[in-house]
């Protein structure tokens, strides 16, 4: 404090003109504030555009009613969000094995190789994970709870029709096949979305009866986990279940069931019906825009075979089979099944898959199936999983004067 | 202290300005400390404040622009630096420790702090006073928030309008 010298004189004419010329221009007040209930609101205001997190915003919003109103103002609100954007809670990790990360960053440098086109896949997430069951939000159809009527797959869709905006919290739609009956094998599809916050039934099929009873066990086996998507595009999601040669098809829009049919893999016997996760092994690949050539991929031990469906437009047929080892020039392991990683790659151009040879190698490839092209690419993100952000609600619409 | 380049060249020495607080008591500060407020900055640019006159501040008191000088002085250097492109790690690390300890001061002080700030532009500090105030807000419920902040016990009115409130926003206190 040496360059502050005290000296206590009076105060000047001119000084008191300086005064009201200069720090006097803006507001004058002779009150000072020693309790924060002194602070006139554009200061207030200040310090409520640092709380980091809508939840503080809130929770002082309840602590008195002129806090409320300030909240609450359409002003405040659109300034807040200009200063912290959306608010991301943490993100989910998607997989078998579902997690939900707080607080963290999009994970870094995975440009190459997080794919979303099966983003939808909505893992009903398990009870063990308590930081999710913290944002879980009950989207079950009222009907589902009653009597046994298994759900075959729920399945979270963009946020519109477009399918240019992510689903999160505040905006997203889910599809949900139930099977109503247990012997007409009817299968009904629902449609909620958070905006309505209410199911409608899009439509309701018979299923063949063999296709209704493998996802019939299917979902038996854990209910609400959608395990058999394996592709979704133009507007349509596809589900397959081991020991089944048919791919069902769920139009988005109007839940229209169909049925492709694949030739069958010499290594399974049918109706053997094997739980593991089937999106390690099948693919059903293809373009958003109209003209587009449904493909379905999968691993036949060590080969890729590459899928066309047919003129007819029902069934595939076999375009080619390559061996993967050799393909990606990497020592073949017996015993290390290659297998397409739950990710893809999110710059993933339509025609491409992404695999590894094995859950612990350090690197994956991206093939392209119109070329059979390959690009090594190492691997990022640990458990090369879909990642979802999950975003506090908003707008706030607090009641000012609640 | 190493005298900051923006005086007005007259041999080195920093040119020098008097503020005078609301209860009468003068303060001489170098113009390049007293010119982090932007108020001030103006006046001071028009050669006011030097000499006997001095610049008058009927909304500062003298507890208030003691605090307030001592932050624009430590602040200065880098400011005068046009924010302080080539200082050090070191530099900053100070700057921080010295900004944290700043506002471990008593509640009433921070908010005619926070008043002076906004009054005389000076955002860094205005900055720095309203996160201080945001982190005795943060993660705290209503309840805590209203006794940290030394708000008197709500009435029952108040606290039936607290309880609706949080059952209408569940999803925060959970």
């Amino acid at each position: 404090m040496e360059n502050v010298r005290r000296r206590r004189r009076g105060l000047t004419a001119a000084g008191r003109d300086e005064c009201s010329r200069r720090a006097g221009e803006r507001e004058t007040r002779t009150h000072v504030p020693s309790r924060i209930v002194d602070l006139a609101n554009e200061l207030l205001e200040l310090v409520f555009l640092r709380l980091s997190s809508p939840i503080c915003l809130v929770r002082a919003a309840a602590a008195c009613k002129p806090w409320r109103r300030l909240v609450a103002d359409d002003g405040f609100l659109r300034r807040f969000r200009s200063v912290h954007g959306p608010q991301v809670l943490g993100h989910h990790f998607a997989g078998t094995n579902s997690t939900f990360v707080p607080y963290l960053p999009a994970p870094p440098g995975e440009a190459a190789a997080i794919d979303f086109r099966d983003r939808l896949a909505l893992n009903f997430f398990p009870e063990s994970n308590y930081h999710f069951h913290k944002l879980y939000k009950e989207i079950l159809p009222s009907t589902m709870e009653e009597g046994h009527s298994p759900c075959l797959g729920a399945f979270l869709l963009d946020s519109d029709e477009t399918g240019t905006t992510p689903a999160d919290m505040s905006n997203f739609r889910v599809l949900c096949l139930r099977l109503v009956g247990d012997v007409e094998n009817l299968t009904t599809t629902f449609r909620a979305s958070a905006r309505e916050d209410r199911w409608i039934v899009l439509n309701s099929v018979v299923l063949d009866e063999d296709i209704a009873f493998l996802f019939q066990v299917s979902a038996w086996d854990e209910p609400f986990k959608s395990k058999g998507c394996v592709g979704r595009f133009g507007k349509s999601i596809f589900l397959h279940t081991r020991g089944s040669n048919n791919i069902l098809r769920v139009n988005e829009i109007t839940g229209a069931l169909s049925t492709l049919t694949l030739p069958p893999d010499p290594t399974e016997e049918l109706g053997d019906i094997d739980f593991t996760d089937d999106r390690w092994k099948l693919r059903v690949i293809g373009r958003d825009d109209g003209n587009h050539v449904l493909r379905v991929v999968r691993i036949i031990d060590e080969d890729l075979e590459v899928l066309r469906l047919g003129e007819a437009g029902v069934e595939f047929v076999l375009e080619k089979r390559v061996g993967l080892s050799q393909l990606c020039n990497v020592e073949y392991e017996p015993g290390r099944p290659w297998h397409f990683l739950q990710t893809g790659g999110r710059a993933v151009a339509p025609e491409c898959v992404v695999l590894s040879p094995r859950k612990t190698s350090m690197w994956m490839f991206r093939v392209d199936l119109e070329s059979m092209e390959v690009q090594r690419v190492q691997k990022k993100n640990e458990h090369h999983r879909p990642v979802f952000s999950y975003e506090l609600p908003w707008p706030l619409t607090l009641k000012a004067c609640l | 202290m190493a005298a900051p380049e923006s005086g007005d060249g007259n041999n080195g020495a920093a040119r020098m300005v008097t503020l005078i607080s609301s209860d009468n008591t003068r303060f001489e500060v170098e113009a390049a400390a007293a010119s982090l407020s932007q108020t001030l900055q103006l006046t001071i640019l028009d050669g006011g404040g030097g000499g006997g006159d001095g610049i008058p501040l009927p909304n500062v008191d003298s507890a208030t622009l003691s605090k307030v000088l001592e932050y624009c002085i430590k602040h200065a250097p880098a400011a005068a630096n046009g924010g302080a492109p080539n200082a050090t790690a070191v530099d900053r690390a100070e700057l921080e420790r010295f900004d944290n300890e700043f506002v471990n001061i008593d509640q009433s002080v921070l908010y005619s702090l926070i008043m002076a700030a906004h009054n005389l532009e000076i955002e860094g500090l205005q900055s720095l006073v309203a996160k201080k105030v945001a982190d005795m807000i943060k993660g705290k419920s209503p309840m805590e928030i209203r006794r940290t902040l030394g708000f008197p016990d709500p009435t029952p009115e108040e606290q039936a309008e607290m309880n609706a409130h949080m059952l209408e926003y569940g999803w925060a206190y959970e």
